[in-house]
């Protein structure tokens, strides 16, 4: 497949938002590997993803953050007082 | 309970603790970033939380439609991120779209761990514009009312698929047997709703 055919094919699209076969994202991976141009492609159309995602962004409930860097901090003193 | 932390530790800890919620004036690539988590700089792992967790929080709510779940599911994407960063390769896609991927399928495991309220969610699905947008006009961003433009513009078709494949992660062959269609036309209908919800992005 050229590289005009995988950009028309909608794989590029299915393969970034990880809905793709592992047989397509292995085909898509070595053509990538191949063509530059197809890279470039596959990082624009992640970056029009991000976009999107961005899009719908929601602000999560405060207390997840505290609670997070206090998991955080302290399996960094565990890793401390086992050293 | 602890009594006693290290001397190197306490500032550190202090640091990330008088920053919550406060916004950084300053910004890391996502190099930076990388480096960062991957050195276990906790106020780095600060300041991805606050700069990624609403495009995170977003796709996850998406998902379960459930806050409770939702939040969940956010902190344990979030440790998969602090535990796993050396499994991130950079050669292999960005920063946000690794993340972006352990979000959406910690969140669909989460979705197919209670089989009883997916069966649900199927009813419920692409009926109209506003259970996309119905989260979101809460919060009042106006980024949202690109989204509406965009989801509008999708026929009920092409949104119905984007929801049962890419936020309820059904496979092609779940999907023809859901709508009752062969799987040539999930497959065309699939490809069709994703290229089609890129442009419009494009035309944003």
């Amino acid at each position: 497949m050229n590289v005009q055919r995988f950009i028309s094919s909608g794989i590029i699209e299915l393969y970034v938002a990880g809905m793709a076969t592992a047989e397509e994202a292995k085909e898509l991976e070595a053509a990538m590997a191949q063509f530059p141009d197809l890279a470039a492609e596959v990082e624009a159309c992640r970056r029009d993803m991000e976009r999107y995602i961005r899009l719908q962004a929601i602000a999560p409930p405060p207390a997840i953050k505290d609670h997070l860097l206090r998991i955080v901090a302290d399996e960094a003193t565990e890793c401390n007082n086992n050293d | 309970m602890l009594t006693i932390v290290g001397n190197a530790l306490l500032p550190e800890h202090q640091l990330i603790t008088s920053s919550f919620n406060v916004e950084s004036d300053f910004t890391y690539t996502e190099q930076e970033l990388v480096h960062g988590l991957k050195a276990r700089n906790q106020r780095v792992f600060s300041y991805l939380y606050d700069h990624y967790s609403p495009a995170l929080y977003g796709v996850v709510l998406k998902i379960l439609n459930d806050e409770n779940a939702a939040g969940d599911t956010l902190q344990e994407v979030f440790l998969k991120i602090w535990r796993n960063i050396d499994r991130y390769n950079e050669e292999k896609g960005r920063l946000f779209t690794w993340m972006l991927n352990i979000a959406r399928n910690t969140a669909i495991d989460m979705l197919r761990s209670k089989s009883h309220r997916f069966e649900q969610k199927i009813q419920d699905v692409g009926d109209d514009v506003h259970l996309y947008t119905g989260h979101l006009t809460v919060y009042q961003s106006t980024d949202h009312l690109g989204l509406s433009k965009v989801l509008e513009k999708l026929n009920k078709e092409q949104r119905v698929i984007i929801d049962l494949s890419y936020y309820k992660g059904c496979t092609q062959e779940e999907i023809a047997a859901m709508l009752n269609i062969p799987l040539g036309t999930v497959k065309t209908r699939t490809r069709l709703a994703m290229t089609r919800l890129r442009s419009l992005l494009k035309s944003l």
